[in-house]
Protein backbone atom coordinates (compact mmCIF):
# COMPACT_ATOMS: atom_id res chain seq x y z
CA UNK A 1 0.00 0.00 0.00
CA UNK A 2 2.49 2.53 1.30
CA UNK A 3 5.23 1.17 -1.50
CA UNK A 4 2.58 1.84 -4.61
CA UNK A 5 2.04 5.16 -3.35
CA UNK A 6 5.51 6.01 -2.89
CA UNK A 7 6.29 4.63 -6.40
CA UNK A 8 3.48 6.37 -8.31
CA UNK A 9 4.38 10.29 -7.94
CA UNK A 10 7.83 9.10 -8.18
CA UNK A 11 6.91 7.36 -11.86
CA UNK A 12 4.88 10.01 -13.15
CA UNK A 13 8.17 12.62 -11.96
CA UNK A 14 10.16 10.70 -14.01
CA UNK A 15 7.90 10.36 -16.97
CA UNK A 16 7.61 14.26 -17.07
CA UNK A 17 11.06 14.59 -17.13
CA UNK A 18 11.83 12.00 -19.72
CA UNK A 19 9.19 14.21 -21.73
CA UNK A 20 10.94 17.75 -21.27
CA UNK A 21 14.52 15.91 -22.03
CA UNK A 22 13.08 14.01 -25.63
CA UNK A 23 10.97 17.37 -26.88
CA UNK A 24 13.23 19.81 -25.23
CA UNK A 25 10.14 22.53 -27.09
CA UNK A 26 7.24 21.11 -25.38
CA UNK A 27 7.57 23.39 -22.43
CA UNK A 28 8.80 26.36 -24.12
CA UNK A 29 5.67 25.94 -26.01
CA UNK A 30 3.54 25.40 -23.28
CA UNK A 31 4.91 28.35 -21.66
CA UNK A 32 4.04 30.90 -24.72
CA UNK A 33 0.29 29.10 -25.41
CA UNK A 34 -0.47 29.71 -21.69
CA UNK A 35 1.07 33.54 -21.72
CA UNK A 36 -0.66 34.42 -25.27
CA UNK A 37 -3.96 32.37 -24.22
CA UNK A 38 -4.16 34.64 -20.72
CA UNK A 39 -3.26 37.49 -23.08
CA UNK A 40 -6.13 36.81 -25.46
CA UNK A 41 -8.64 35.80 -22.91
CA UNK A 42 -7.80 39.02 -20.98
CA UNK A 43 -8.32 40.81 -24.58
CA UNK A 44 -11.68 39.15 -24.88
CA UNK A 45 -12.97 40.35 -21.36
CA UNK A 46 -12.03 43.91 -22.53
CA UNK A 47 -9.21 44.11 -19.70
CA UNK A 48 -7.17 45.76 -21.78
CA UNK A 49 -6.80 49.19 -23.38
CA UNK A 50 -7.51 49.39 -27.25
CA UNK A 51 -3.93 49.94 -28.32
CA UNK A 52 -3.15 46.26 -27.07
CA UNK A 53 -4.36 44.46 -29.48
CA UNK A 54 -5.29 40.54 -28.79
CA UNK A 55 -2.77 37.87 -30.71
CA UNK A 56 -5.25 35.82 -32.44
CA UNK A 57 -6.06 39.78 -34.34
CA UNK A 58 -2.26 40.42 -34.98
CA UNK A 59 -1.90 36.92 -36.59
CA UNK A 60 -4.87 38.00 -38.59
CA UNK A 61 -3.59 41.27 -39.59
CA UNK A 62 -0.49 40.29 -40.05
CA UNK A 63 -2.05 37.61 -43.22
CA UNK A 64 -4.04 40.48 -44.40
CA UNK A 65 -1.61 42.94 -44.71
CA UNK A 66 0.74 40.42 -46.55
CA UNK A 67 -1.97 39.21 -48.93
CA UNK A 68 -2.77 42.64 -49.86
CA UNK A 69 0.61 43.68 -49.88
CA UNK A 70 1.77 46.52 -47.96
CA UNK A 71 3.79 44.50 -46.12
CA UNK A 72 6.52 42.85 -48.68
CA UNK A 73 7.93 46.17 -49.78
CA UNK A 74 8.58 47.48 -46.09
CA UNK A 75 10.35 44.71 -45.60
CA UNK A 76 12.35 43.91 -48.41
CA UNK A 77 13.47 47.68 -47.75
CA UNK A 78 14.48 47.03 -44.93
CA UNK A 79 16.15 43.94 -45.10
CA UNK A 80 18.07 45.46 -47.78
CA UNK A 81 19.63 47.94 -45.61
CA UNK A 82 19.82 45.78 -42.65
CA UNK A 83 21.94 43.20 -44.74
CA UNK A 84 23.87 45.16 -47.23
CA UNK A 85 24.81 47.22 -44.18
CA UNK A 86 25.75 43.96 -42.41
CA UNK A 87 27.77 42.39 -45.41
CA UNK A 88 29.73 45.33 -45.55
CA UNK A 89 30.58 45.74 -41.99
CA UNK A 90 31.47 42.53 -41.64
CA UNK A 91 33.02 41.25 -44.33
CA UNK A 92 35.46 43.94 -43.02
CA UNK A 93 35.77 42.85 -39.48
CA UNK A 94 35.97 39.57 -40.54
CA UNK A 95 39.41 40.40 -42.73
CA UNK A 96 40.62 43.19 -40.67
CA UNK A 97 40.36 40.61 -37.63
CA UNK A 98 42.39 37.92 -39.01
CA UNK A 99 45.07 40.18 -40.38
CA UNK A 100 45.37 41.96 -37.28
CA UNK A 101 45.34 38.19 -35.70
CA UNK A 102 48.05 37.15 -37.90
CA UNK A 103 50.52 40.27 -37.37
CA UNK A 104 50.76 41.70 -33.78
CA UNK A 105 52.63 44.62 -35.03
CA UNK A 106 49.74 45.18 -37.40
CA UNK A 107 47.36 44.68 -34.83
CA UNK A 108 48.49 46.84 -32.11
CA UNK A 109 48.45 49.77 -34.70
CA UNK A 110 44.78 48.86 -35.77
CA UNK A 111 43.66 47.85 -32.26
CA UNK A 112 44.41 51.71 -30.53
CA UNK A 113 42.01 53.41 -32.90
CA UNK A 114 39.15 50.44 -32.77
CA UNK A 115 39.52 50.00 -28.70
CA UNK A 116 39.10 54.26 -28.68
CA UNK A 117 36.27 53.99 -31.06
CA UNK A 118 34.48 50.85 -29.50
CA UNK A 119 32.69 52.61 -26.70
CA UNK A 120 31.23 55.21 -29.04
CA UNK A 121 27.35 54.22 -29.13
CA UNK A 122 27.03 53.80 -33.10
CA UNK A 123 23.97 55.05 -33.42
CA UNK A 124 24.82 58.85 -32.24
CA UNK A 125 27.18 58.53 -35.72
CA UNK A 126 23.97 58.57 -37.49
CA UNK A 127 23.38 62.15 -37.22
CA UNK A 128 27.13 62.88 -37.95
CA UNK A 129 27.26 61.23 -40.82
CA UNK A 130 23.99 62.61 -42.05
CA UNK A 131 25.43 66.08 -41.65
CA UNK A 132 27.35 64.85 -44.57
CA UNK A 133 25.51 62.56 -46.55
CA UNK A 134 21.72 63.39 -45.05
CA UNK A 135 19.30 61.57 -43.98
CA UNK A 136 19.25 58.58 -46.60
CA UNK A 137 20.56 55.09 -47.94
CA UNK A 138 24.26 55.70 -47.91
CA UNK A 139 23.98 57.15 -44.36
CA UNK A 140 21.63 54.11 -43.08
CA UNK A 141 24.05 51.55 -44.18
CA UNK A 142 26.88 53.01 -43.56
CA UNK A 143 26.05 53.23 -39.41
CA UNK A 144 24.67 50.02 -39.43
CA UNK A 145 28.45 48.26 -41.15
CA UNK A 146 30.18 50.28 -38.12
CA UNK A 147 28.29 49.00 -35.97
CA UNK A 148 28.38 45.52 -37.05
CA UNK A 149 32.23 45.80 -37.53
CA UNK A 150 32.92 45.49 -33.99
CA UNK A 151 31.84 42.38 -33.30
CA UNK A 152 33.48 40.52 -35.93
CA UNK A 153 36.03 41.95 -35.76
CA UNK A 154 36.62 41.13 -32.15
CA UNK A 155 36.12 37.83 -32.56
CA UNK A 156 37.93 36.92 -35.65
CA UNK A 157 40.87 38.14 -33.90
CA UNK A 158 40.29 36.67 -30.62
CA UNK A 159 39.39 33.38 -33.07
CA UNK A 160 43.20 33.47 -34.19
CA UNK A 161 44.59 33.72 -30.96
CA UNK A 162 43.32 29.90 -30.31
CA UNK A 163 45.21 28.82 -33.56
CA UNK A 164 47.36 25.20 -32.88
CA UNK A 165 50.91 25.97 -32.91
CA UNK A 166 51.27 22.78 -34.68
CA UNK A 167 48.98 23.70 -37.46
CA UNK A 168 51.09 26.70 -37.98
CA UNK A 169 54.54 24.91 -37.82
CA UNK A 170 52.97 22.09 -40.16
CA UNK A 171 52.41 24.89 -43.06
CA UNK A 172 55.47 26.64 -42.54
CA UNK A 173 57.39 23.58 -42.87
CA UNK A 174 55.22 22.40 -45.88
CA UNK A 175 56.53 25.85 -47.16
CA UNK A 176 53.30 26.81 -48.22
CA UNK A 177 52.84 29.94 -49.37
CA UNK A 178 51.66 32.81 -46.86
CA UNK A 179 48.21 33.05 -48.83
CA UNK A 180 47.77 29.57 -48.71
CA UNK A 181 48.77 29.57 -45.03
CA UNK A 182 46.52 32.15 -44.89
CA UNK A 183 43.45 30.46 -46.02
CA UNK A 184 43.80 26.98 -44.87
CA UNK A 185 44.90 27.56 -41.23
CA UNK A 186 43.90 31.19 -40.23
CA UNK A 187 40.38 31.27 -41.70
CA UNK A 188 39.11 27.92 -40.52
CA UNK A 189 41.12 27.83 -37.20
CA UNK A 190 39.25 31.50 -36.67
CA UNK A 191 35.71 30.64 -37.98
CA UNK A 192 33.81 29.29 -35.10
CA UNK A 193 34.88 32.38 -32.81
CA UNK A 194 34.03 34.37 -36.18
CA UNK A 195 30.47 32.98 -36.45
CA UNK A 196 29.78 33.76 -32.86
CA UNK A 197 30.69 37.57 -33.42
CA UNK A 198 28.55 37.25 -37.17
CA UNK A 199 25.77 36.38 -34.75
CA UNK A 200 26.44 39.50 -32.58
CA UNK A 201 26.75 41.57 -35.72
CA UNK A 202 23.77 40.31 -37.21
CA UNK A 203 21.30 40.76 -34.70
CA UNK A 204 22.74 44.43 -34.25
CA UNK A 205 22.24 44.67 -37.77
CA UNK A 206 18.46 44.92 -37.25
CA UNK A 207 18.74 47.26 -34.06
CA UNK A 208 20.45 49.64 -36.49
CA UNK A 209 18.33 48.69 -39.29
CA UNK A 210 15.03 50.47 -36.85
CA UNK A 211 16.70 53.18 -35.22
CA UNK A 212 17.98 54.45 -38.15
CA UNK A 213 14.67 53.91 -39.65
CA UNK A 214 13.14 55.79 -36.55
CA UNK A 215 15.28 58.79 -36.42
CA UNK A 216 14.85 61.34 -38.73
CA UNK A 217 11.85 59.45 -39.89
CA UNK A 218 12.78 57.25 -43.01
CA UNK A 219 11.00 54.70 -44.81
CA UNK A 220 10.97 50.97 -44.67
CA UNK A 221 9.64 48.96 -41.65
CA UNK A 222 10.82 50.80 -38.85
CA UNK A 223 9.09 54.30 -39.89
CA UNK A 224 6.00 52.33 -40.94
CA UNK A 225 5.66 50.98 -37.58
CA UNK A 226 6.33 54.47 -35.63
CA UNK A 227 4.03 56.33 -37.78
CA UNK A 228 1.49 53.51 -37.32
CA UNK A 229 1.51 54.67 -33.33
CA UNK A 230 1.31 58.19 -34.17
CA UNK A 231 -1.99 57.88 -36.50
CA UNK A 232 -3.64 55.18 -34.28
CA UNK A 233 -2.98 52.56 -37.07
CA UNK A 234 -2.39 49.92 -34.28
CA UNK A 235 -3.11 46.99 -36.58
CA UNK A 236 -0.25 47.96 -38.70
CA UNK A 237 2.28 48.69 -35.44
CA UNK A 238 1.53 45.06 -33.87
CA UNK A 239 2.08 44.03 -37.37
CA UNK A 240 5.38 45.39 -37.95
CA UNK A 241 6.39 44.47 -34.78
CA UNK A 242 6.04 40.88 -34.48
CA UNK A 243 7.31 40.85 -38.17
CA UNK A 244 10.27 42.45 -37.30
CA UNK A 245 11.15 40.21 -34.45
CA UNK A 246 10.62 37.31 -36.77
CA UNK A 247 12.67 38.38 -39.29
CA UNK A 248 15.64 38.55 -36.71
CA UNK A 249 14.77 35.45 -35.20
CA UNK A 250 14.72 33.63 -38.80
CA UNK A 251 17.84 35.24 -40.12
CA UNK A 252 19.81 34.16 -36.87
CA UNK A 253 18.63 30.67 -37.59
CA UNK A 254 19.95 30.66 -41.26
CA UNK A 255 23.20 31.97 -39.98
CA UNK A 256 23.15 29.00 -37.31
CA UNK A 257 22.98 26.83 -39.86
CA UNK A 258 25.16 28.41 -42.45
CA UNK A 259 27.64 28.37 -39.39
CA UNK A 260 27.12 24.88 -38.94
CA UNK A 261 27.93 23.51 -41.97
CA UNK A 262 30.86 25.86 -42.48
CA UNK A 263 32.73 24.65 -39.32
CA UNK A 264 31.76 20.78 -39.68
CA UNK A 265 33.79 19.02 -36.77
CA UNK A 266 34.35 22.11 -35.05
CA UNK A 267 32.62 22.69 -31.89
CA UNK A 268 30.43 25.99 -31.88
CA UNK A 269 30.62 28.06 -29.53
CA UNK A 270 27.37 30.04 -28.07
CA UNK A 271 25.60 26.57 -29.59
CA UNK A 272 22.06 27.00 -27.13
CA UNK A 273 20.24 24.38 -27.32
CA UNK B 1 57.43 32.74 -13.46
CA UNK B 2 60.12 33.78 -10.42
CA UNK B 3 61.22 37.00 -12.67
CA UNK B 4 57.72 37.94 -12.89
CA UNK B 5 57.29 37.81 -9.71
CA UNK B 6 60.14 39.72 -8.81
CA UNK B 7 58.58 42.68 -11.34
CA UNK B 8 55.90 42.56 -9.76
CA UNK B 9 55.50 45.71 -7.75
CA UNK B 10 53.00 44.12 -5.06
CA UNK B 11 55.26 41.33 -4.99
CA UNK B 12 58.81 43.38 -4.96
CA UNK B 13 57.42 45.21 -2.15
CA UNK B 14 56.23 48.83 -1.78
CA UNK B 15 59.87 50.32 -0.86
CA UNK B 16 61.48 48.54 -4.07
CA UNK B 17 63.08 50.95 -6.76
CA UNK B 18 60.84 50.95 -9.72
CA UNK B 19 63.01 48.95 -13.06
CA UNK B 20 64.34 50.31 -16.61
CA UNK B 21 61.50 47.86 -18.11
CA UNK B 22 59.02 48.66 -15.73
CA UNK B 23 59.62 52.85 -16.63
CA UNK B 24 60.10 51.77 -20.49
CA UNK B 25 56.35 52.33 -22.44
CA UNK B 26 55.39 48.67 -23.38
CA UNK B 27 56.22 48.69 -27.17
CA UNK B 28 52.52 47.04 -27.43
CA UNK B 29 51.27 50.08 -25.63
CA UNK B 30 53.09 52.58 -28.05
CA UNK B 31 52.40 51.38 -31.18
CA UNK B 32 48.63 51.24 -30.36
CA UNK B 33 49.24 55.02 -29.24
CA UNK B 34 50.40 55.48 -32.76
CA UNK B 35 47.25 54.02 -34.27
CA UNK B 36 45.15 56.64 -32.28
CA UNK B 37 47.33 59.68 -32.82
CA UNK B 38 47.58 58.30 -37.10
CA UNK B 39 43.43 58.64 -36.72
CA UNK B 40 43.41 61.83 -35.55
CA UNK B 41 45.81 62.97 -37.90
CA UNK B 42 43.71 61.49 -40.60
CA UNK B 43 40.47 63.14 -38.88
CA UNK B 44 42.47 66.66 -38.55
CA UNK B 45 43.92 66.12 -41.91
CA UNK B 46 40.84 65.25 -43.74
CA UNK B 47 38.58 68.25 -42.29
CA UNK B 48 41.51 70.97 -42.82
CA UNK B 49 41.94 69.61 -46.65
CA UNK B 50 38.05 69.51 -46.72
CA UNK B 51 36.96 73.43 -47.20
CA UNK B 52 33.64 73.34 -45.42
CA UNK B 53 32.21 73.07 -41.89
CA UNK B 54 30.57 70.02 -42.58
CA UNK B 55 33.67 68.02 -40.95
CA UNK B 56 34.66 69.85 -37.86
CA UNK B 57 38.64 70.16 -36.79
CA UNK B 58 40.08 68.82 -33.59
CA UNK B 59 40.38 72.27 -32.13
CA UNK B 60 36.39 73.20 -32.87
CA UNK B 61 35.26 70.05 -31.55
CA UNK B 62 36.72 70.61 -28.39
CA UNK B 63 36.01 74.34 -28.11
CA UNK B 64 32.18 73.16 -28.55
CA UNK B 65 32.92 70.69 -25.88
CA UNK B 66 34.44 73.39 -22.94
CA UNK B 67 31.20 75.65 -24.08
CA UNK B 68 28.52 72.54 -23.76
CA UNK B 69 30.31 71.91 -20.05
CA UNK B 70 30.50 75.91 -19.26
CA UNK B 71 26.78 76.75 -20.34
CA UNK B 72 25.37 73.41 -18.29
CA UNK B 73 23.80 71.96 -20.67
CA UNK B 74 25.98 68.89 -20.74
CA UNK B 75 26.27 68.32 -17.28
CA UNK B 76 21.73 68.86 -17.55
CA UNK B 77 21.07 66.49 -20.40
CA UNK B 78 24.07 63.89 -19.62
CA UNK B 79 23.04 63.46 -15.63
CA UNK B 80 19.23 62.60 -16.76
CA UNK B 81 20.70 60.42 -19.92
CA UNK B 82 23.15 58.72 -17.08
CA UNK B 83 20.53 58.44 -14.69
CA UNK B 84 17.65 57.27 -16.59
CA UNK B 85 20.09 54.40 -18.19
CA UNK B 86 21.66 53.73 -15.35
CA UNK B 87 17.57 52.81 -13.37
CA UNK B 88 16.93 50.94 -16.11
CA UNK B 89 20.65 48.64 -15.69
CA UNK B 90 19.92 48.20 -11.99
CA UNK B 91 16.34 46.77 -12.63
CA UNK B 92 18.28 44.36 -15.51
CA UNK B 93 20.80 43.44 -12.86
CA UNK B 94 18.37 42.55 -10.16
CA UNK B 95 15.69 40.74 -12.80
CA UNK B 96 18.84 39.02 -14.71
CA UNK B 97 20.24 38.10 -11.66
CA UNK B 98 17.54 36.16 -10.30
CA UNK B 99 16.39 34.66 -13.53
CA UNK B 100 19.75 33.65 -14.47
CA UNK B 101 20.07 31.79 -11.30
CA UNK B 102 16.75 30.24 -10.93
CA UNK B 103 17.42 28.63 -14.35
CA UNK B 104 21.12 27.85 -13.29
CA UNK B 105 19.70 25.77 -10.21
CA UNK B 106 16.66 24.59 -11.12
CA UNK B 107 16.52 22.60 -14.67
CA UNK B 108 12.36 23.07 -14.93
CA UNK B 109 12.95 26.58 -15.18
CA UNK B 110 15.73 26.08 -17.58
CA UNK B 111 13.80 23.90 -19.56
CA UNK B 112 11.23 26.07 -19.97
CA UNK B 113 12.74 29.76 -20.56
CA UNK B 114 16.49 28.69 -22.27
CA UNK B 115 14.59 28.32 -25.81
CA UNK B 116 12.36 31.57 -25.28
CA UNK B 117 15.60 33.17 -24.18
CA UNK B 118 17.31 32.06 -27.33
CA UNK B 119 14.73 32.65 -29.70
CA UNK B 120 14.39 36.77 -28.51
CA UNK B 121 17.38 37.47 -28.34
CA UNK B 122 17.72 37.98 -32.12
CA UNK B 123 14.72 39.50 -32.26
CA UNK B 124 15.15 43.30 -31.99
CA UNK B 125 13.20 44.90 -28.67
CA UNK B 126 13.89 48.66 -29.90
CA UNK B 127 11.15 47.89 -32.25
CA UNK B 128 8.52 47.78 -29.35
CA UNK B 129 9.41 51.56 -27.84
CA UNK B 130 6.26 52.79 -29.62
CA UNK B 131 4.30 49.81 -28.07
CA UNK B 132 5.85 50.67 -24.22
CA UNK B 133 4.96 55.17 -25.10
CA UNK B 134 1.59 53.99 -25.74
CA UNK B 135 1.49 52.03 -22.07
CA UNK B 136 3.69 54.33 -20.07
CA UNK B 137 3.59 57.85 -22.10
CA UNK B 138 6.72 59.60 -23.53
CA UNK B 139 9.28 60.63 -20.83
CA UNK B 140 11.25 58.40 -18.97
CA UNK B 141 9.48 55.32 -17.90
CA UNK B 142 9.52 53.59 -21.79
CA UNK B 143 13.04 54.55 -21.37
CA UNK B 144 14.19 53.03 -18.40
CA UNK B 145 12.21 49.71 -19.39
CA UNK B 146 13.17 49.42 -22.69
CA UNK B 147 17.07 49.38 -21.17
CA UNK B 148 15.84 47.01 -18.81
CA UNK B 149 14.41 44.25 -21.13
CA UNK B 150 17.87 44.92 -23.75
CA UNK B 151 20.46 44.86 -21.24
CA UNK B 152 18.66 41.78 -19.31
CA UNK B 153 19.24 39.31 -22.27
CA UNK B 154 23.40 39.37 -22.04
CA UNK B 155 22.83 39.46 -17.66
CA UNK B 156 21.00 36.13 -17.84
CA UNK B 157 22.63 34.47 -20.46
CA UNK B 158 26.39 35.01 -18.33
CA UNK B 159 24.71 34.40 -15.07
CA UNK B 160 22.91 31.21 -16.30
CA UNK B 161 26.21 30.23 -17.73
CA UNK B 162 28.30 31.19 -14.60
CA UNK B 163 25.98 29.30 -12.31
CA UNK B 164 25.62 26.12 -14.15
CA UNK B 165 29.67 26.14 -14.09
CA UNK B 166 29.64 25.89 -10.29
CA UNK B 167 32.18 23.27 -9.52
CA UNK B 168 30.49 20.09 -8.25
CA UNK B 169 31.98 19.80 -4.88
CA UNK B 170 31.30 23.35 -4.43
CA UNK B 171 27.60 22.35 -4.40
CA UNK B 172 28.04 19.24 -2.52
CA UNK B 173 29.68 20.73 0.00
CA UNK B 174 27.07 23.83 0.97
CA UNK B 175 24.50 20.79 0.74
CA UNK B 176 26.60 18.97 3.29
CA UNK B 177 26.37 21.72 5.47
CA UNK B 178 22.65 21.16 5.83
CA UNK B 179 22.20 24.95 5.07
CA UNK B 180 18.72 26.58 4.23
CA UNK B 181 18.51 27.14 0.65
CA UNK B 182 18.59 30.49 0.89
CA UNK B 183 21.78 30.48 2.91
CA UNK B 184 23.30 28.56 -0.10
CA UNK B 185 21.90 30.69 -2.86
CA UNK B 186 23.29 34.21 -0.90
CA UNK B 187 26.44 32.35 0.13
CA UNK B 188 27.71 29.88 -2.42
CA UNK B 189 26.03 30.23 -5.66
CA UNK B 190 26.12 34.25 -5.50
CA UNK B 191 29.76 34.57 -5.14
CA UNK B 192 30.50 31.52 -7.29
CA UNK B 193 28.55 33.47 -10.14
CA UNK B 194 29.69 36.84 -9.55
CA UNK B 195 32.14 36.80 -11.62
CA UNK B 196 30.09 36.07 -14.69
CA UNK B 197 27.77 38.21 -13.76
CA UNK B 198 29.82 40.86 -13.95
CA UNK B 199 31.02 40.02 -17.58
CA UNK B 200 26.93 40.01 -18.22
CA UNK B 201 27.37 43.57 -16.72
CA UNK B 202 30.13 44.68 -19.24
CA UNK B 203 28.17 43.68 -22.13
CA UNK B 204 25.00 45.10 -21.19
CA UNK B 205 26.38 48.40 -20.46
CA UNK B 206 26.95 49.65 -23.60
CA UNK B 207 23.99 48.48 -25.08
CA UNK B 208 22.41 50.61 -22.19
CA UNK B 209 24.08 53.48 -23.67
CA UNK B 210 22.57 52.61 -27.50
CA UNK B 211 19.26 52.12 -26.43
CA UNK B 212 19.25 55.76 -24.32
CA UNK B 213 21.00 57.51 -27.29
CA UNK B 214 18.29 56.06 -30.09
CA UNK B 215 15.35 56.71 -27.57
CA UNK B 216 16.41 60.25 -26.75
CA UNK B 217 16.50 61.08 -30.83
CA UNK B 218 13.04 59.77 -31.25
CA UNK B 219 10.61 62.73 -30.21
CA UNK B 220 12.88 63.62 -26.98
CA UNK B 221 13.66 67.06 -25.67
CA UNK B 222 16.25 66.23 -23.02
CA UNK B 223 18.91 63.90 -23.03
CA UNK B 224 22.19 63.63 -24.55
CA UNK B 225 20.77 61.81 -27.77
CA UNK B 226 18.59 65.31 -27.98
CA UNK B 227 21.90 67.24 -27.52
CA UNK B 228 22.96 65.46 -30.88
CA UNK B 229 19.65 66.10 -32.73
CA UNK B 230 19.60 69.35 -31.90
CA UNK B 231 23.23 70.34 -33.01
CA UNK B 232 22.68 68.76 -36.25
CA UNK B 233 19.11 70.33 -37.25
CA UNK B 234 21.08 73.82 -36.34
CA UNK B 235 23.57 72.55 -38.43
CA UNK B 236 26.44 72.41 -35.94
CA UNK B 237 28.63 69.60 -36.92
CA UNK B 238 31.32 70.62 -33.90
CA UNK B 239 28.51 70.16 -31.56
CA UNK B 240 27.58 66.71 -32.71
CA UNK B 241 31.14 65.55 -32.71
CA UNK B 242 31.28 66.55 -28.89
CA UNK B 243 29.03 64.80 -27.64
CA UNK B 244 29.56 61.39 -29.24
CA UNK B 245 33.30 62.21 -27.56
CA UNK B 246 31.53 62.62 -24.11
CA UNK B 247 29.33 59.26 -24.99
CA UNK B 248 32.58 57.56 -25.99
CA UNK B 249 34.46 58.74 -22.65
CA UNK B 250 30.99 57.57 -20.76
CA UNK B 251 31.05 54.08 -22.30
CA UNK B 252 34.95 54.04 -21.52
CA UNK B 253 34.47 54.94 -17.92
CA UNK B 254 31.82 52.83 -16.70
CA UNK B 255 33.62 49.86 -18.30
CA UNK B 256 36.41 50.57 -16.49
CA UNK B 257 34.47 51.13 -13.52
CA UNK B 258 33.32 47.77 -13.91
CA UNK B 259 36.90 46.12 -14.68
CA UNK B 260 37.85 47.82 -11.13
CA UNK B 261 34.96 46.22 -9.75
CA UNK B 262 35.36 43.25 -10.99
CA UNK B 263 38.93 43.16 -9.29
CA UNK B 264 37.49 44.17 -5.89
CA UNK B 265 34.49 41.86 -5.85
CA UNK B 266 36.22 38.76 -7.57
CA UNK B 267 39.59 38.80 -5.76
CA UNK B 268 39.95 35.23 -5.74
CA UNK B 269 40.54 35.28 -9.47
CA UNK B 270 43.64 37.51 -9.23
CA UNK B 271 45.06 35.40 -12.78
CA UNK B 272 42.02 36.98 -14.72
CA UNK B 273 43.31 39.79 -17.23
CA UNK B 274 40.87 42.38 -18.57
Amino acid sequence: MTATAGTAPAMSRRSWRDIADKRPWVLPVAVVLVVAGAWELAGFLGLLPDYILRPTTIVGDIVSLLVDGTLHPLVLESLRRALLGFAIGSAVGFVLGLLTGVSPWFGDIVDGPVAASYPIPKVALFPAIAVILGFDDRTRVIVIALACFYPVYLNAQSGTRGIERDFVWLGRNNEASWLCQFRSIVVPAALPKAIVGLRLSLALSFVMMFATEVIGFGTGLGSAIFRARLEGDYHLMWAGVVVIGAIGFIADQLLRVIGARLTKGQALEGHRG
Amino acid sequence: MAEAALDDPRVAGRFSLPTVNSLLPKARTSRRLVGIVVAFALWELLSRQSDNRLIPNLVEIWDQLVENWRSGDLWFHGRLTLFRGLIGLAIALVVGVAVGLAMGTNRWVERALQPLLAATYPAPKLALYPIFILMLGLGGSPKIVLVALECVYPIIYNTHAGARAIPRDLVWHSRNTEAVRRRRLLDVNLPATLPSILTGLRIAAPIMLIVMVVTEMIGESRGLGFMIMDARASFRPAGVFSVIIVLAALGYVIDRLLVLATHRLVFWEREVTL
